[in-house]
């Protein structure tokens, strides 16, 4: 039978372990969340890039202004290996796991790729992410819209007020 | 101290369906349905205090059961004086209704939430029973608004202009013709012909030629549900339903077909009528841009039905069925709620 003593130093271990674990997943899991937000920044920064290149690449060779689409391409192309780069530093999913508990990095893995998933499904829904839709300034209306809009405003203050 | 998140809601709240959109990319919807246990044994039993939508249906025997719209407005709100307690139950169900499907597509925030809603009335609904719609919001909503549901169709489709939208649910058919502006009472009509009128000929139907089958209108109303048709193509229906308590697979291929056409010709009429009253010069565009919503457009062959009742009253038509007839009208009203200036709904706080 083990004593008291005994028995106190396997729990502290054991509660040492155990924190450590949680430490080391709490760290995974931020690293693996920051590494989703800058790849997804990163994707958008290419895209927003290639986007501003699209006029430019229609400059014919000849043209004076053929310097500015020398720029821009090489702009873009560092831009995009930048973004490549990263990737290659930080894989979205490809951590290899140094701690004991594979089970629970596998778990925050598919955590966060359902996280993902879920935000593709939203967004691609036309659905805005919710830290942006408090900062976000709602879209200007034409005139006929906000005309609209002023008269069912004008009817249900009327309702309101019968 | 955090600031509340601001959400918008758009609602529709139906004889049959409620359907919910928020802008956090959730949206859903319930049958109207709400009840109460009748005592403390079913209580018990189901583990709850009150249930909603299908599982009211499959536990009816020990609730106390609400159907707080009925023809698209809420029950005894033409006249409450009539039956204040009436409309005092119906109130507080319809309340707890809403508050039930607002709860489920904002249960993930977290943190303090602030909403503020459109919600969609028939396209005739009474002031009083837009009033209505307003008592039940009280206490959900930092700022509530009412818009004619085939209204918040049109604007979510962007239809705003020589459009008919024809919004059909279970209690009430409603057209409205849009010319970019609110559409006022000379553009709307509804009809009280609609999916409840449906489910109850094709019950009398059924009842008529198999009159030893047992059933009741929410069977039929499932099996309706599922199989609508007015076209003459296409496979022979059965229901399976017990005769003398055995199960027995019964042809109702022309009582469905039958029971569903019962609707057409007052949509018809309904249309005539807003086609032969508008700006001539517009009438064809009119008759060409015939937009269908709701639950019921998704009567197979209607929307070609209508058309060749079309072409032989007004000479020509053109009827489309949207992707999404269920959430159209949530999903306008949810886009009003979004487009609505911050001063505009300030404003309406402030009235």
């Amino acid at each position: 039978m083990k004593s008291a003593a005994q028995k106190g130093i396997s729990y502290s271990k054991s509660l040492v372990t155990e924190t450590g674990k949680y430490v080391w997943a709490t760290a995974e899991y931020t690293g693996l969340l920051t590494a989703s937000y800058v790849m997804r920044s990163g994707n958008l920064l290419t895209s927003a890039v290639s986007r501003l290149a699209e006029p430019i690449k229609k400059i014919p060779l000849n043209s004076p202004l053929k310097y500015c689409k020398e720029t821009a391409s090489r702009v873009a192309s560092l831009t995009s290996a930048g973004v490549k780069g990263l990737g290659k530093v930080i894989p979205r999913s490809g951590v290899e796991p140094l701690v004991f508990d594979p089970a629970r990095i596998a778990r925050i893995e598919e955590m966060l790729m359902r996280i993902d998933r879920r935000l593709d499904a939203m967004e691609s829904g036309g659905a805005v992410y919710r830290s942006r839709a408090v900062v976000q300034e709602k879209a200007k209306l034409g005139e006929a819209r906000d005309m609209l809009l002023r008269q069912l405003v004008e009817a249900n203050k009327q309702l309101k007020e019968a | 101290m955090t600031k509340p998140k601001l959400l918008n809601v758009g609602i529709d709240l139906g004889t049959s369906r409620s359907v919910i959109a928020c802008d956090n990319g959730m949206r859903m919807f319930l049958p109207s349905y709400v009840g109460f246990p009748k005592d403390k044994v079913s209580q018990k039993m189901l583990g709850k205090e009150v249930v909603f939508g299908e599982d009211t249906l499959k536990h009816r025997m020990s609730l106390d059961f609400y159907r707080p719209i009925e023809a698209g407005v809420l029950k005894h709100s033409d006249d409450p004086d009539n039956d204040p307690e009436g409309y005092r139950k119906t109130v507080e169900v319809a309340r707890t209704l809403l508050a039930h499907i607002v709860e489920q597509v904002t249960a993930e925030e977290e943190g303090d939430v602030v909403l503020r809603g459109v919600i969609g009335a028939p396209a005739l609904a009474s002031r009083k029973n837009k009033k209505a719609l307003l008592d039940i919001s009280k206490g959900i909503f930092e700022t509530v608004m009412i818009a004619s549901e085939p209204f918040c169709v049109a604007y979510g489709l962007g239809q705003l202009s020589n459009a008919l939208v024809i919004d059909i649910g279970a209690g009430t058919v409603d057209l409205c013709r849009m010319h970019g502006t609110v559409p006022d009472e000379a553009d709307q009509i509804t009809t009280f012909k609609a999916g409840d009128t449906i489910d109850q000929v094709f019950y009398e139907l059924i009842n008529k030629k198999y009159p030893e089958a047992g059933l009741t209108v929410n069977m039929v109303k499932r099996f309706k549900e599922e199989n609508a048709t007015v076209s003459d193509h296409g496979d022979a229906i059965f229901i399976e339903l017990p005769v003398d308590g055995k199960p027995e697979m019964l042809d109702v291929t022309e009582e469905l077909r039958g029971a569903c056409r019962e609707i057409v010709p007052h949509i018809v009429a309904g249309i005539k009528k807003l086609v032969a009253t508008y700006d001539p010069e517009f009438q064809n565009e009119l008759k060409n841009k015939v937009i269908l919503a709701g639950g019921g457009s998704r009567i197979i062959g209607l929307a070609k039905e209508i058309e060749d009742f079309m072409k032989a009253a007004l000479g020509s038509g053109r009827v489309t069925r949207i992707e999404e007839p269920l959430y159209a009208g949530a999903n306008g009203a949810l886009m009003l709620a979004k487009d609505m200036p911050e001063e505009y709904w300030y404003e309406l706080s402030e009235a």
